[in-house]
């Protein structure tokens, strides 16, 4: 003991040897408390803050900083006593590059600094020392203090004790980086799962719906919810542009000018912020809206659609994760989206299939089973439905002994609205032919029904005759309907033209009526247009002229079979064309 | 099929939503639902309970972003109270805690509105 007294008090002048012990202890406990608490800390802050904090409190320093190496440089990480101004200086990385490595002192003093621009900071700043923290031969960062408040300068075991302590903090601070990052790296990890839990999620949710807009409504959701946005714009692409679909905190009458510009530019082929679209108009009005993203939808190459995404409600930019994210879960979603549209299509289809199948049978249902008999005449009557299912009518209906009523007519349009129509038509006709004999008030009455009954677009051409079988004179009134065809034994022929307007258009119409004699071999052929506009492959229609050599031809075959074969050539000349309406003929034919 | 299910209580000026079960995709529409009804009963003091409620999803944030401009420009505010570490934890992966006020327990959640008669932040 007393030789260690000696040799202090000979290295210590001035200072009683017990003094010193107790300094020396004291330093020694300093820097064993603080090895323990660095240790046993892996959370950066509290490291950097025992790493001033302790020599300040010690060594009577009012001024501390710690500088840590960043990607851009050294940056203050925690600094004490620092005017605030000073706390964002950076140190650019260059700057040190072999600086601290080449000089060998542990600590430096604010000359021994060889960086002029870290010199000129701890000038300012009013710091003395600077003590790098290495660590594998790496410079992590430094702290710099300034002087003793006492203005005493650092004796050789202060600067010794700093100098223990920042090698110690180098290790702890080594540490708290990597835990730091392994932190970083596993937050980067739970975002990364989170996103892919989301596709999961959006996938599952999109693929249980159908419905179109409700696709585009959770889409809208998943984007609010993930980017943190409260406006959002989805644009689908249609035959005049493109068109606001769902939206949040957009308002559509200011979004015109943008869907019309989008016209004009290619899509870029991911999620973009919009600064990289290549449209200073679509820039500009983006901007307006406040709207920063912008992602295609795109199917198979061919472009659907924009969304536009507004700004994150927490000030972050969207950065390359985000980006990537958006183009795979809009691409995601543009699947769900198209399979809805293939489903709505394909039941549109199977609606309109059974919408015509229900026409169908409404038509035959109207339409005679059985013709009846008339004495001294033949008569015979066909109806082809088109696919669509036109309107054709036709009937024969017994009056008294000697009348009997023949009618043909074709109502507008196609299905459904067509086939009731008719049911209305045949009902009337059927009801006002019990009281009444004259074909002429007839159809006035039915005229004025249809006018009453249907809009102005809704109409029917219509053929009614009366024939008396004891008077052989058939008395009629076309109402717009094509001309039916007198054939006589000798080959003459007459149309029936007389009567007047289509039925439906204009109430009261004077209707005129007409009669005609029919002699021995007399045939009176009624058809509708699917009959003379039968197409061929050329789009040429069958025609009048061709109609009237066939019923020539046929004059003298038995009736049934003379339609018949004029329903062969019908089909021979169309091949297999399908054709727009209905083919229907009646035709009688006087015998005896 | 559905397990999400809505509970509501008007309390004062206060409209509390209980949520429990799973807030996703399929059940998002839901929810969004209950708060648009509450916000169009011009009630735009929300406190939205997770007590009970096991799962969160993007599509289910998406609501809360949804309604929020309205709701604090008519000097209102939705607050969160009582997630699961497991349904915060969603929420704070995606910064909402920055955004939204997060409550541990009910009552301060109701509190919080008596303190703040100004429009929320």
């Amino acid at each position: 003991m007393a030789k260690l007294q000696d040799y202090l008090s000979e290295k210590y002048q001035g200072l009683t040897a017990t003094e010193e012990i107790e300094r020396r202890l004291l330093e020694l406990s300093s820097l064993f408390e603080i090895s323990q608490q660095l240790n046993q800390s892996l959370d950066l802050e509290r490291i950097l803050n025992t790493v001033l904090l302790i020599p300040m409190g010690r060594l009577l320093i009012p001024r501390g900083v710690i500088f840590l190496k960043k990607s851009d440089g050294f940056r203050i990480l925690m600094a004490k006593g620092l005017k605030p101004a000073l706390t964002s200086f950076t140190l650019p990385e260059a700057e040190l590059k072999n600086c601290i490595s080449q000089s060998k002192k542990p600590v430096l003093q604010l000359n021994d600094i060889p960086s002029p621009v870290l010199k000129s900071f701890a000038q300012d700043a009013g710091l003395e020392i600077c003590i790098p923290f290495i660590s594998n031969q790496q410079v992590l960062g430094m702290v710099l203090f300034s002087k003793k408040l006492n203005g005493h300068n650092f004796s050789p075991e202060e600067l010794n004790f700093l100098s223990s302590l920042a090698n110690i903090a180098a290790t702890s601070i080594q540490n708290a980086l990597q835990v730091e990052e392994i932190r970083e790296i596993n937050q980067r990890l739970d975002e990364k799962i989170h996103q892919l839990n989301t596709l999961f999620d959006i996938d599952r949710g999109l693929s249980s719906t159908l419905d179109f807009n409700e696709i585009l409504r959770l889409l809208g959701l998943v984007l609010m919810g993930q980017m943190k946005v409260t406006r959002y714009g989805i644009l689908l692409k249609r035959e005049k542009g493109f068109k606001l679909y769902q939206y949040k905190g957009i308002s559509p009458s200011e979004i015109g000018p943008l869907e019309k510009r989008l016209r004009k530019i290619s899509a870029p082929n991911q999620a973009v912020r919009i600064e990289s679209l290549l449209d200073n108009d679509i820039i500009a009005q983006c901007h307006q809206q406040q709207l920063e993203v912008c992602i295609p939808m795109v199917h198979q190459n061919e472009l659907l659609g924009y969304i536009f995404l507004g700004k994150k409600a927490g000030g972050e930019t969207y950065d390359s994760t985000d980006l990537e994210f958006l183009t795979t879960l809009v691409s995601q979603a543009v699947i769900s989206l198209e399979n809805a549209r293939m489903f709505q299509e394909t039941l549109e289809k199977q609606r309109l299939e059974e919408e015509l199948n229900v026409a169908r049978t409404i038509q035959k249902k109207l339409l005679p089973h059985q013709l009846p008999n008339i004495p001294g005449y033949e008569v015979s009557g066909m109806n082809i439905p088109s696919k669509q299912v036109g309107g054709d009518y036709y009937d024969v209906i017994p009056l008294g002994s000697h009348t009997v009523a023949l009618a043909i007519g074709d109502v507008a349009g196609k299905g459904v609205p067509a086939a009731l129509l008719m049911a209305n038509l045949q009902a009337a006709l059927r009801i006002v032919l019990k009281f009444n004999p004259s074909p002429q008030q007839i159809i006035s009455q039915l005229n004025n029904l249809i006018c009453e009954n249907t809009d102005r677009d809704k109409f029917i051409t219509f053929f009614l005759a009366i024939l008396n079988t004891r008077e052989h004179t058939l008395t009629y009134v076309n109402a717009g309907h094509n001309y039916p065809i007198l054939v006589t034994s000798t080959g003459t022929i007459q149309t029936l033209e007389e009567g007047g307007l289509i039925l439906g258009v204009v109430p009261d119409y004077p209707y005129q009526s007409s009669t005609i004699q029919l002699k021995k071999g007399d045939l009176l052929y009624c058809y509708t247009d699917g009959v003379t506009e039968a197409v061929n492959h050329e789009g040429e229609e069958f025609g009048e002229e061709l109609l009237l050599r066939l019923l020539n031809r046929f004059h003298k075959l038995p009736l049934t079979q003379s339609l018949e074969k004029i329903w062969q050539k019908i089909v021979a000349y169309s091949s297999g064309i399908p054709q727009a309406d209905d083919v229907t003929m009646l035709a009688i034919k006087r015998n005896g | 099929m559905s397990n999400f299910e809505i509970s509501r209580e008007d309390n004062k000026e206060i409209t509390v939503l209980k949520l429990h079960g799973y807030l996703d995709a399929h059940t998002a529409r839901e929810f969004e639902q209950s708060l648009a009804n509450v916000i169009k009963e011009q009630r735009f003091k929300i406190v939205v309970s997770l007590e009970n409620l096991k799962y969160i999803s993007s599509a289910g944030l998406g609501v809360f972003m949804g309604f929020i401009e309205e709701v604090r420009k008519k000097g209102g505010d939705i607050k969160i109270a009582q997630p699961s570490p497991k349904v915060y934890k969603v929420f704070d992966l995606l910064g909402f805690p920055n955004l939204y006020e997060f409550y541990d327990q009910l009552e301060t959640a109701l509190k919080a509105f008596e303190k703040t008669q100004q429009p929320g932040k």
